[in-house]
């Protein structure tokens, strides 16, 4: 019984790192003040398949994309150990699958369905579309879940309040999640065998790999325990076969299986070669081989559709173009590259992040933008760059983060009430960072607001504050590629008072009075 | 206290203020102008101190009332009004000096406070101001508590009875149920209301900052004074920013003061910090609104100035 005694620690250390990532990227999206939780939330995302392949899009190197490459080598050698440990919404099914473990069964594989479902995430990916391909990334389902529901719970329990958070978010976000796990109550871990792009293309890679989990049907009995027990329904024991493209490495085959026919490794000797199964991977990898040729056809007509019909079109009509967070570079770029997963949104301490509901177009649906009217981007924080798992917000410092400019304020003088209505309020210069919009008197009068454009980076303090209604008199449309600022002049403010030195500690006593001004 | 228990001390609080503003003809600024008075003979309306450190302008600066007992009494709550509005280290002097902030939270205990809070209503994201500005740190090193000032849901709304602008705003929780408010300005140049000190530090206890600027900031700062007269005003001018305020700059210009200036009266320790930045008290509209509404004396020529120099 030698496997047996192997099985049941590989088993508790499998699930104990999934808990420790599910906690983890949980811990870093809901405690987000906690200085520990960015940390944790950028080392459980940097390992996610579909930001990663992002990240090396991004990038156009492997340097950044190094996280992703290895976990498909790996894959290719040693099987699909990463859906069993290292992604939160697996973990999340097989909570939501324990009231029935022990009542499952073979299900047929839908190859046509998941071929489809991979050929469309591809496809919507090359055409520059990565927010809608993240609707079946099974990080992204997790990271808005997390982002949009579990948090805002949390925040009203906590009676904060959730500016800017619109019931769709919540409701889309949720409702995809609550899908996925309802089909997981129903029958184990469905969405990663029929319809999870990263599911199924760890699941090829683990058909070809030569350490994998197989069954030897020499030894098998079919008795049905390990099929009872499988949460892929990817055993067939009448069979005496195992389905490699959906085996999850849950590992509970391993522990039921009285005979040991189920096991870790290579090939056993004199294999009695399960033939369908052959003929199912053919089929699998001759679909998709036809999908990808579909794919590199529909290219150049897709991506020309994807930026007309699904993109941004604020260029007409003078409306605003959307202000995207810092480190985007280019609205193209941009929603070519986020996976609209959420995290940079969780983390963004002032809410001025929110997701996008149809401002970046269909194709950068859910992807974050700022949203002025709640809140402005605070002057020392990167908090969102260093959440970014996918590389849509480029790596940087605080200080080049401090002259990149993201936006552009517009000073409309006929709405200032300073200046139509002579009342007293300054709430622009007061906040601006950079000293881009000062407060200056003219002659007697009230100071006037005077902007600076140079020196503006669009963080939209001035915006948020401007009390005027319905159109500010200053606002903040974004650029269409982000630039850098030029750095405040040190002689911005030198028009103030000039202050009579007093005398300081030393005062002899009988000048007491001289060292105050009143 | 749980939050039923606090709404119920608010409503207590309310029906009795509104009671006794209906019978004596008297608004609730009036009735909180009944502060403990000053133990052991008349103080001075206003007590300056120059030279020494935060820590020792402070405790000489006391030594005049008689020590902290004067308006901490044994087992009341006090709520420290520093200004905490933006995300800057506290060399910038955009914020009040933390250790200022600290020792005064030890003096109240020693005069036997039960419960010392510290709060702001920011306008950076508040736990970030909070934080560079190391008030938070330094307030709970001396045993204060430290609440949050940017959710909605800790500002209730209230009536100014004698207000001219602001009849009603939204004012924060501990605002309210404290039995000692002590305000706690850093002196410094404001590009919006020209100086900010003492009175327009107690623009921070409301939630409706737009609307302050909505409807001319001078009234409103007035306003929100009398709704409730702090039982002391300290103003930090130690390293007073003289332009580039209220944020500060890199080309902020600086004077190097090292004073502390003291009153009961918001409006004579305006008048007296406005000729520290350089200007008369008759530049700014909001000290003589103040005035107007009976706050306080402006005139420092009257008051009676204990000037000290260590």
């Amino acid at each position: 019984m030698k496997w047996l005694r192997a099985a049941r620690p590989a088993r508790i250390a499998r699930i104990a790192i999934a808990a420790t990532v599910l906690c983890g990227v949980t811990f870093g999206i809901l405690d987000v003040a906690n200085p520990g939780a960015g940390l944790a939330l950028r080392v459980v995302a940097s390992w996610q398949l579909f930001p990663a392949v992002g990240r090396a899009i991004a990038t156009g190197t492997l340097a950044l994309g190094a996280a992703a490459l290895l976990v498909l080598l790996l894959s290719l050698v040693f099987g699909r150990w990463y859906c069993a440990a290292l992604c939160p919404l697996g973990t999340l099914q097989d909570l939501a699958s324990l009231p029935r473990r022990n009542r499952r069964g073979f299900a047929r594989p839908r190859t046509a369905m998941r071929v489809l479902a991979l050929v469309l995430v591809l496809g919507a990916a090359a055409i520059g579309a990565a927010g809608l391909a993240s609707w079946l990334d099974p990080w992204s389902l997790f990271g808005r879940f997390a982002a949009y529901d579990l948090q805002s719970v949390l925040r009203l329990a906590a009676r904060e309040d959730l500016p800017g958070l619109v019931p769709s978010t919540v409701l889309a976000s949720g409702a995809a999640v609550a899908a996925i796990l309802a089909a997981s109550f129903a029958s184990g871990r469905w969405f990663c065998g029929n319809l999870c792009p990263v599911g199924s293309t760890l699941g090829l890679l683990n058909s070809l790999a030569p350490l994998r989990l197989r069954l030897d049907s020499g030894e098998c009995i079919a008795c049905g325990e390990c099929a009872s027990v499988c949460r892929a329904s990817c055993v067939d024991s009448a069979a005496k076969r195992l389905d490699p493209s959906r085996c999850v490495y849950c590992l509970a085959c391993l522990e039921v299986c009285p005979t040991g026919a189920l096991y870790y490794g290579r090939p056993r000797p004199a294999p009695s070669a399960p033939a369908s199964s052959r003929i199912s991977r053919a089929r699998f990898l001759a679909a998709l081989g036809g999908g990808a040729a579909a794919l590199m056809v529909a290219l150049v007509p897709g991506r020309a559709f994807a930026s007309k019909a699904l993109g941004v079109r604020a260029t007409g009509l003078g409306a605003p173009f959307p202000v995207l967070p810092p480190g985007a570079r280019s609205l193209e770029r941009f929603v070519g590259t986020c996976v609209a997963c959420g995290a940079c949104i969780s983390v963004c301490p002032s809410r001025v992040l929110q997701p996008s509901l149809g401002q970046l177009g269909l194709i950068g649906l859910m992807a974050p933008r700022l949203d002025h009217g709640v809140s402005y981007c605070q002057y020392d924080c990167i908090a969102c760059i260093d959440a970014c798992p996918s590389g849509a917000l480029g790596r940087m410092g605080l200080e080049r983060k401090r002259l990149t400019k993201i936006g552009d304020a517009t000073l409309v003088r006929d709405r200032c009430i300073v200046i139509t209505n002579l009342t007293k309020c300054g709430a622009c210069a007061e906040c601006c960072p950079t000293g881009a919009v000062r407060m200056v008197a003219a002659g007697d009068g009230l100071p006037e607001p005077v902007f600076t454009s140079s020196i503006c980076i669009g963080c939209g303090a001035c915006h948020h504050a401007c009390p005027v209604r319905p159109d500010r008199a200053i606002s903040v449309s974004g650029l269409a590629v982000q630039a850098l600022a030029e750095p405040p002049s040190t002689k911005l403010f030198d028009q103030g008072p000039s202050v009579p030195a007093a005398g300081g500690a030393g005062t002899a006593k009988g000048a007491v009075k001289d060292a105050f001004p009143f | 206290m749980d939050r039923r228990e606090f709404l119920r001390t608010i409503a207590a609080m309310s029906a009795a203020g509104a009671a006794s503003a209906f019978l004596g003809g008297r608004g609730l600024g009036r009735l909180f102008a009944e502060e403990p008075a000053p133990a052991g003979g008349r103080s001075p309306d206003i007590v300056a101190v120059k030279g020494g450190d935060e820590v020792s302008r402070l405790d000489r600066a006391l030594q005049e009332y008689g020590g902290m007992g004067a308006f901490v009494r044994n087992g009341q709550t006090v709520a420290i009004k520093p200004n905490i509005g933006w995300a800057q280290d506290p060399r910038v002097g955009a914020t009040t000096n933390p250790e200022l902030v600290k020792r005064l939270v030890e003096h109240c205990l020693e005069a036997g406070a039960k419960k010392v809070w510290v709060f702001d209503h920011s306008c950076d994201y508040g736990p970030s101001c909070y934080q560079a500005s190391q008030i938070e740190a330094y307030a709970k090193a001396a045993g204060a508590s430290v609440a949050p000032g940017d959710s909605s849901s800790s500002y209730q709304e209230v009536s100014v009875p004698g207000a001219v602008t602001l009849k009603k705003m939204r004012v924060h929780e501990l605002a309210l149920e404290a039995d000692v408010l002590i305000n706690v300005p850093v002196l410094k140049d404001h590009s919006g209301a020209g100086m900010t000190c003492a009175m327009k530090n107690l623009m921070g206890i409301a939630w409706d900052r737009e609307t302050f600027h909505a409807l001319g900031l001078d009234q409103c700062i007035a306003d929100v004074c009398l709704f409730r007269k702090p039982a002391l005003n300290i103003v930090d001018a130690d390293r007073v920013m003289l332009s580039g305020g209220p944020r500060g700059h890199s080309g902020s210009r600086y004077g190097e003061q090292r004073m502390l200036i003291l009153s009961t009266d918001i409006v004579a320790v305006d008048a007296a910090s406005a000729k520290v930045l350089g200007k008369e008290s008759a530049a700014f509209g909001y000290i003589a609104k103040g005035e107007e509404r009976g706050l306080g004396t402006a005139d420092t020529a009257k008051l009676d100035i204990r000037r000290l120099v260590l």
